[in-house]
Formats: C-alpha cells, sequence, structure tokens
C-alpha cells in the first residue's frame, strides 16, 4: 500500500462527480428512464390485513381499452422471494398478509387506464382473524400467519415457529448470579419505540423492458441490484443470465431499497405485455405496504455498584416485523446492542420478532441501533441519578475500552476512539453550552456501531482496468444511495495508482457489467468495498509496475507511481506516463491491465489469519450532546444545540463524512420527536408526509460535528463505517435532556408534546 | 382502436425562456406534463400531493408545486425549471454553491431546493437565515439534515450581492 504520509486523495474532500449533474437536473434517476412506447403500471393492493383469496376476475379489467396485461399471484410461481428470509410473493397467492400487499397489477397506456383497470379486477376475499400486537401472535391461539414457515428459506438459522420469526438469545457472564450481589442497585424500566418509515426523497421506481428473446432488464431504485435479479429471475423462472438489474443514481435508501417488492412485478408485466412498463410508488403506497422499521418493546434491568460499575444486565425485546418481514428486526444485532458502548460482564438479551398482519418491517438506517439506544441510553441517565453522578462520568466509567471483548462477542475490540470522542465533547460542552435557563436541559448519550465483516465471507468483488489513454475505470457492484460511495471508489484507485482523480471513472451496480456485490448499507461501504477496490488496484498497479520495469529497464521495486506517471525512485528521468504504459500493454504478453481483487484477498486473509477473524478493528463510536428545552404548558422540546464527536477512524473524505453525520443526526431528531407510523387495525394512518412527520429546515438546531480519527487497522487507510453511528443515540440524548430541563422522563419515543405533556401530568399526580 | 376520447387542451407557453406548446389532458399536473410530455425530468417527484417540494418550479415569480398546478394552467405563462437555471456562461450561484459546500446527496430533493432558493433570492438579497430557513420549510431533504443547504443559500446570496455591488460600481448612475 502507498506509505500514508504521501497521501494525495485519501483525506482530501473531492467533491462528487455526480453532484453537477444532480444540480443542474441532468441526473437519470430509475424513474426517469423513458423509452419510446412505455406503458404504465399500477397495483391493486389488498383491502383486507388478513384474508383468504377465494377468487380474481381480471376479465374486465383486461378488456378496457388501452390495457396491454394483467397480472395476479397466478402468475407467480410457488417459490418464495426476499432477502433474509424467503417468506413472500411478488403478488399473493393464496392468502393476504397485511393491508395493502400487492394482489395484482396492470400495465396500460397511460396511468389514468391503468388505474381504472385496476378498480375493474373483482377479488374475492374471505376475511380471517387477524392479529396486531407481537404480544398476542405470540399467545397460544393466535391465527398463524405463515404455516410453513420452518420450510422457509433464510439466511441464517433462527429459532422460528407459530408466528415467531425469530429469537435471539445472547448471553455472557453468568446474569442471575450477578444479580443476586448483596448491595447491588438494581433498576428497571420498559421502553416503547416507533416504527419508523425511511421516507427517502424518491419513492421506490422501477422500469422493466423485456427483449424480443425473452431476457429481462429492469432500472430500479434499489442498493442490492444482484439480490433483486435473484427475486426477479426466481418470479419469472428465469437463469440469472436472462435478467439484468441496473441501479442508477439513487435518490436515498436509508435501509428500504435493497428488497425487491416492485421490480418483479413490472418484469412480470413487461414480459406479457412484451412493452416497457415503468412503476412508481405513490408516498401512500409507500408508508402503507412497504417496509419499515419495526416497532419494539423492550424491558430492561441493569444491576450497578454503589461505586457505579455495572455488573449485570437483562433484556428483552419484542418486536413487530408485520406480515412479510426483510430482517428479522434486525436480529442478533439487535439483540448484543442493548449492550450499547458499555463493559457489562454479565448480560443476557432476548430479542423476538414477531409477525402481525401489520405491514412489513425492514431495514431502517442503523437496523436495531436507535431503539435499543432509547432503552441503554435512557438508562444510563436514571442510573446516574440514583447514584447521583454526572452521567457522562458514569458512562466514561464504564465505557468499553481498547482490548475488550465486543458486545457482539464478534472479537476483541481494537481502536477503540470513544474515551477521545469523550474528552473531545466535554471540551465543547465547557465551552459552548452557554447558561441553562429555566425549563433547559443538556442531554448527552453513546453510540456504537462495530463493524466485523469476516474477510472470508466478504459478498464484494472488484475489477480495476486502465484503458489506453491513462484513464483508470473501476468496476464495483456497489451502488450510491447519496452517501458518496463512488466518490470513494473512485478516492480510493487514484490513491493506489497514483493517478489524478478526474482520470478515475466507475462503472457499478449493473449485474451485468459488474462483479458481485452484496449490496450498499449497513455503514460498510467505506470498509467492505473500499478494500476490495484497494486490492484490485493494487493488483493493477503491480502489472503497470512490471510492464513499465520492461520498458525502462528499472526493477519494479525501483519504481513508484504519482500523478499520472511511473518514474525511477533513484533516476528520475527514468519515467512513463500511465498512458503510455497501457498504450503497448494490450499488445503485450501479459495483455492489457486489468487487476482483480482475489489475489490480495486471499495473501491478506491468508497472512491476517485469525488475528483478522477475531478483532473488532472498526468500532464507531459516538459521543452527542443536545441542549433543549421543554415548554411545559405544551410538551413541546425545542432543541437549540447538538453536538456530535465521532470516530471515523480515518476520514477518507472529511466532508462527506461530517455530511452524513449531519444527515444522520437530523435522521435521529425525526425519530426522537415526531417520526411514527400510527396504524389501526393494520391500516396505516399518516400514510402522506403532511401527517408523518419529518424534521424540515426551521427545526434543525445549531449542528456541530467534529471527527475523531482513531484508524482501523483493517479499513482502507484506516477508515471506519459512518453512516449509521450518529443516528442511533438522538432519542436518548433528547430524552435525557427532557429529564434535565423538567425532571420528567419519557419512555416512549418519539417524545411527542402528547408525551411530554402526559409525563408532566402524571408527575403532577403521584 | 382510439382508446380514450377525453378533451386534449392545446397549451402554449413558455419554458426556461422557449416558447413551447403541448397538449396535455384536463386534469394532468404540470409535473406530469414536464416529466412525461416534454421530457424534463429534472423536476422531481417526491409525493405528488404538494408536500415535499421536490417539484418546485417557477411560474413567472410565483414558486409552486408543479404537481399541485395543471399543465392547462401555464397557458401564456414564463415556467423556468431547474434545467433552466445554468445560464449559458455556466453554474447559476446557487449551484456553484451547492456543490462547493456538498449541499447534496442523494440529489432527489436538490433541483426543488435550488428553485426554491431562487425564488427567495430574487425577492430579497439578504436574507437572514432563519428567513431561509423558513422560506424552505416546504422542501423536505432526508439526507443532509439541511444544515449544509443553508450554508449554500447564504453564500450564494453573499456572491450574487458581490456580484450586484460589482455591478453598481460599473454602471454610474
Ligand atoms: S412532488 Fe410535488 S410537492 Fe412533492
Ligand atoms: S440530498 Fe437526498 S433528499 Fe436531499
Amino acid at each position: 500500500m502507498a506509505a500514508p504520509t504521501a497521501l494525495r486523495t485519501i483525506g482530501q474532500s473531492i467533491p462528487k462527480r455526480d453532484a453537477y449533474s444532480k444540480a443542474t437536473g441532468g441526473a437519470a434517476y430509475a424513474g426517469d428512464v423513458r423509452f419510446p412506447g412505455t406503458l404504465e403500471a399500477k397495483v391493486l393492493r389488498s383491502t383486507h390485513a388478513h384474508a383468504r383469496i377465494l377468487s380474481i376476475d381480471t376479465a374486465e379489467a383486461e378488456a378496457l381499452p388501452g390495457v396491454y396485461a394483467v397480472v395476479t399471484g397466478k402468475d407467480v410461481p410457488p417459490t418464495r422471494i426476499g432477502r433474509f428470509i424467503r417468506d413472500r410473493h411478488a403478488l399473493a397467492r393464496e392468502k393476504v398478509l397485511y393491508f395493502g400487499e400487492p394482489v395484482a397489477a396492470v400495465a396500460a397506456v397511460n396511468e389514468e387506464t391503468a388505474e381504472r383497470a385496476i378498480r375493474l379486477i373483482k377479488v374475492q376475499y374471505e376475511e380471517l382473524p387477524a392479529v396486531f400486537d407481537p404480544e398476542e401472535a405470540l399467545a397460544p391461539g393466535a391465527p398463524i400467519l405463515h404455516p410453513d414457515l420452518p420450510s422457509y428459506v433464510d439466511t441464517g438459522r433462527p429459532e422460528r415457529s407459530g408466528n415467531m420469526r425469530n429469537r435471539v438469545v445472547h448471553e455472557v457472564g453468568s446474569v442471575d448470579q450477578a444479580f443476586a450481589e448483596p448491595g447491588l442497585i438494581i433498576y428497571e424500566a420498559t421502553y416503547r419505540t416507533p416504527r419508523q418509515s425511511q421516507a427517502f426523497t424518491e419513492p421506490h421506481a422501477a422500469i422493466a423492458q423485456t427483449d424480443p428473446d425473452g431476457k429481462v432488464t429492469v432500472w430500479a431504485a434499489t442498493k442490492a441490484p444482484f439480490g433483486e435479479r435473484q427475486s426477479v429471475a426466481d418470479t419469472l423462472g428465469l437463469p440469472l443470465s436472462r435478467v439484468r438489474l441496473i441501479s442508477p443514481v439513487v435518490g436515498g435508501d436509508f435501509g428500504g431499497k435493497g428488497a425487491a417488492f416492485i421490480e418483479p412485478i413490472v418484469a412480470l408485466l413487461s414480459r406479457k405485455a412484451r412493452r416497457p412498463v415503468r412503476l412508481t410508488l405513490s408516498r401512500m403506497e409507500e408508508i402503507t405496504a412497504m417496509t419499515s422499521r419495526p416497532s419494539c418493546v423492550i424491558r430492561l434491568k441493569m444491576g450497578v455498584r454503589p461505586d457505579g460499575s455495572i455488573v449485570a444486565l437483562d433484556g428483552t425485546m419484542l418486536m413487530n416485523v408485520g406480515g412479510v418481514d426483510d430482517t428479522g428486526g434486525g436480529g442478533a444485532g439487535a439483540a448484543n446492542s442493548l449492550i450499547g458502548a458499555y463493559r457489562i460482564p454479565n448480560a443476557r438479551v432476548v430479542a423476538t420478532s414477531a409477525y402481525t398482519n401489520s405491514s412489513p418491517a425492514g431495514h431502517v438506517r442503523a437496523p436495531g441501533g436507535p431503539q435499543t439506544s432509547f432503552a441503554t441510553e435512557s438508562h444510563m441517565d436514571s442510573l446516574a441519578r440514583l447514584l447521583r453522578r454526572d452521567p457522562l462520568d458514569l458512562r466514561l466509567q464504564n465505557a468499553l475500552r481498547d482490548g475488550d471483548t465486543a458486545p457482539s462477542g464478534h472479537g476483541i475490540l481494537r481502536n477503540v476512539g470513544l474515551q477521545a470522542c469523550i474528552e473531545r465533547a466535554r471540551d465543547w460542552m465547557a465551552s459552548n453550552l452557554g447558561d441553562i435557563g429555566p425549563n433547559e436541559g443538556v442531554g448527552v448519550a453513546l453510540s456504537l456501531w462495530a463493524l466485523h465483516p469476516n474477510p472470508a465471507k466478504v459478498n464484494s468483488s472488484a475489477t480495476v482496468r486502465i484503458d489506453m489513454d491513462g484513464g483508470v475505470v473501476v468496476l464495483t457492484g456497489v451502488t450510491d444511495q447519496g452517501g458518496g460511495q463512488w466518490t470513494i471508489v473512485r478516492q480510493v484507485a487514484a490513491e493506489v495508482l497514483g493517478v489524478p482523480i478526474e482520470r478515475v471513472s466507475v462503472i457499478a451496480a449493473d449485474t451485468e457489467a459488474t462483479p458481485q456485490e452484496q449490496g450498499t448499507g449497513g455503514s460498510q461501504t467505506t470498509y467492505r468495498v473500499g478494500n476490495v477496490i484497494r486490492q484490485a488496484a493494487e493488483d493493477a498497479r503491480r502489472k503497470l509496475l512490471r510492464l513499465a520495469s520492461e520498458r525502462l529497464g528499472v526493477d519494479e521495486e525501483e519504481l513508484d507511481t504519482q500523478d499520472g506517471e511511473v518514474f525511477s525512485r533513484s533516476d528520475g528521468s527514468k519515467r512513463l506516463t500511465v498512458a503510455e504504459i497501457a498504450q503497448t500493454a494490450g499488445g503485450s504478453s501479459s495483455g492489457p491491465i486489468i487487476g482483480t481483487d482475489a489475489e490480495d484477498r486471499e495473501r491478506e486473509i491468508r497472512e491476517q489469519g485469525e488475528e483478522r477473524t477475531e478483532t473488532v478493528d472498526a468500532p464507531s463510536f459516538a459521543c452527542h450532546v443536545a441542549k433543549l428545552s421543554v415548554d411545559p404548558e405544551t410538551g413541546l422540546i425545542s432543541v437549540s444545540k447538538y453536538y456530535t464527536s465521532q470516530d471515523v477512524g480515518r476520514a477518507l473524505n472529511p466532508r462527506n463524512c461530517k455530511g452524513q453525520i449531519e444527515g444522520g443526526v437530523v435522521f435521529g431528531l425525526g425519530y426522537a420527536l415526531s417520526e411514527e407510523i400510527l396504524s389501526e387495525n393494520g391500516t396505516n394512518l399518516n400514510a402522506n408526509l403532511w401527517e408523518y412527520l419529518l424534521p424540515t429546515a426551521p427545526g434543525i438546531p445549531e449542528l456541530t460535528v467534529e471527527l475523531v480519527e482513531v484508524p482501523s487497522t483493517f479499513g482502507p487507510f484506516g477508515a471506519k463505517g459512518v453512516g449509521e453511528t450518529p443516528c442511533i443515540p438522538v432519542a436518548a440524548t433528547i430524552a435525557n435532556g427532557v429529564e434535565d430541563a423538567i425532571g420528567v422522563r419519557v419512555t416512549q419515543a418519539p417524545l411527542t408534546p402528547e408525551r411530554v405533556l402526559a409525563a408532566i401530568q402524571a408527575r403532577g399526580k403521584s | 382502436m382510439i382508446e380514450r376520447a377525453t378533451t386534449r387542451l392545446h397549451v402554449e407557453t413558455q419554458i426556461n425562456g422557449e416558447n413551447t406548446d403541448y397538449l396535455c389532458g384536463p386534469e394532468q399536473s404540470l409535473l406530469e406534463v414536464l416529466r412525461d410530455v416534454l421530457g424534463l425530468t429534472g423536476t422531481k417527484e417526491g409525493c405528488n400531493d404538494g408536500n415535499c417540494g421536490a417539484c418546485s418550479v417557477l411560474m413567472g415569480s410565483r414558486l409552486v408545486n408543479a404537481c399541485l398546478v395543471l399543465g392547462a394552467e401555464a397557458e401564456g405563462q414564463e415556467i423556468r425549471t431547474i434545467e433552466g437555471l445554468a445560464g449559458p456562461d455556466g453554474l447559476h450561484p446557487l449551484q456553484q454553491a451547492f456543490l462547493e459546500t456538498a449541499a447534496l446527496q442523494c440529489g432527489i430533493c436538490t433541483p426543488g431546493f435550488l428553485i426554491a432558493a431562487e425564488a427567495l433570492l430574487d425577492r430579497e438579497s439578504e436574507p437572514s437565515e432563519e428567513r431561509i430557513r423558513f422560506w424552505l420549510a416546504g422542501n423536505l431533504c432526508r439526507c443532509t439534515g439541511y444544515d449544509k443547504i443553508v450554508r449554500a443559500v447564504q453564500l450564494a446570496a453573499e456572491r450574487l450581492r458581490q456580484a450586484g455591488q460589482l455591478r453598481e460600481m460599473e454602471v454610474p448612475t
């Protein structure tokens, strides 16, 4: 690897190349892709939360002039699809499991005709008893949503039965014994968190085209084109080679664009109609029938010694994952997140996800993070209050340190920047908080998102190619939903190859052109994908140097690259441009310069061996501080200042890092203050953007972001993940600030004025 | 086969300085006309009900959500969309500032913010931060947290003021 002292593009705030086209209206998102003769699709959705489909009559719809295709569950094979668990069909076959589940779809000349056709389809349902509460769903006698659950294909092997989608037990030490310690101060509470919509500004959109020979191409707003290709192929009964998925520019994802819901439907329609078919979901469909962060009830008990050391934690989590599920409520990840950023020798968490007839659950930014953090970080403040300790002090006393076992149990934590984050936050508080007036308060909380991708299991790959004019082309399956992934890809390749960043371009996220990739997300892209890009670029660099060495008559070890040239370190007159080398490479015995990650990846896995798999080397910690006031009359919270220090390992692109963190904090503020999908009998009531309340510009406090850099061992140039960490602890930070301001503890998020007021009134009574 | 017999309206208008005419249904929104009839896909759709601002365009000097305006209402109007923001000499100062301050991530909201901010700076040369924030309250951005967007608008306003002062100095009154 190039010596870190001489870095040229890493650590620079390189602007995103696609920003220009985005700012001029030229960037084509999936909804902007057009072909002549494109038909418009509409989906007929279930009007019941749980029902058997007795019959579907599409005759009238099909007869409507302008209608080209109608599809139903009959056009879908019995094979189920899904990202982590295959528990659904693109169109319901026998039963509907939630209100809004797709039942049929139409392609017609225009939206109006498609809409009319949809209304002409007659579905006969036999209503079944439904269950909406996860606790009731798990009780004996509850209607079972998925009788065949044990036979479903799942990426993990979770415990599952009845409506129990999965149960994860995470245990270290001996919890019961620890709680029996005499003199231990024990505190217990229950926390509730809401369903949150990803609420990306771009709704799901896809357009499918079928070639005369039956091959299907889908342009979709997705972060996981390879996974979605599988779902489309399974639905259409085609081999993977007959399906091509392309993810153009994506307008925000936040976890919600990785599962194929609409792509198989447009593909089916386009095959039947033999025309291009497109579909853009309405906001109502997005919030009614697409995935959201599962709601969660957490019971938490902690035992702390009078000296402040926490010795035991016992928690249960119950998540409502709706009628079909993408991710199992975050599964094991969610369970161990409940331990937070603390060294707790005895801990037990039982996390259960239950199917109900609610809308589906899925990934939302930092799956499992905000809900567990709301509980744990609220609890930490309550403990501090019991012990009459400064809340940040108590946290620091119990904070994870270098060499501790990660709460996930995945290995030893290294490169821990938590203490540094806390110190920076303290400094900031000392000089920036100002006077604290009546009804004003300060809240703090810690955050952790720990990466431990096992390099031997990483499903990412890259190819780096040098064109005849010296330009570098990176081929990667990774998508860019706004996080700047493609910019990082270019920066890493430019750095390794010693070429100016302008000479590096990316071909990405096209299943026919790029190597396989598991998908963008989990704050892993920079770390995981950055590494394979680095490895592929190093491979290309070796080939470049070998060719240069032959032509210059200089040993490879003597050669270096910089500014698009290869030169001898000892004799500067011996130099060739990358273009000069690349021009003749094609006709040389080694052929054109193409690098792949395979060789270095194998070698690194071999060399790093156990150290790598037994180390959590890129934990991303943060410390959050909020200054806020509460209006005791209305319960309204106003946040005036928000501070976060976050360890990003090494900021490959500082401005993008800060942008991610600011966006994450505001995402968290929505979860803390206003965002909540409300539903009644399975119907989501606020399925629009005027009742589902997102943060807007006027309500945003003054934001301060400080980057702490404790490099990771194995991440590219020391990078760690960035995007999830900032949204995790915001709700707890706010709840802690509220208690500091007015002395009431709110245990249910979001902290709406009604809830704050209710808590004030409850205190008045007691 | 004639697929439908709905009346189509012939609309004459000006879009980004060019005289344009089109046929549209009486219920078709200006957003649909721009994106689907005219192929101007720079104006985005985030909700189709007036709650996200992604479809912001200028109708004369009025800032509107194109999803809430009928295509027919554009008759005789001057429409400005994101495609018409940059001048022949390059990017508009707002676009320049958005790029420099990284005020966009996924960018789907960006055309709407730029048009909304342009409407503000057309009216006021020195809007306060609070004024900018409230003016942009109808535009949603899920990625950036708004801070960089507000900074970008401030930066552009500042540059426009300076450029205005220069022009005043050049033209003696
Ligand atoms: S699309 Fe017009 S306001 Fe959202
Ligand atoms: S940049 Fe993605 S919504 Fe604003």
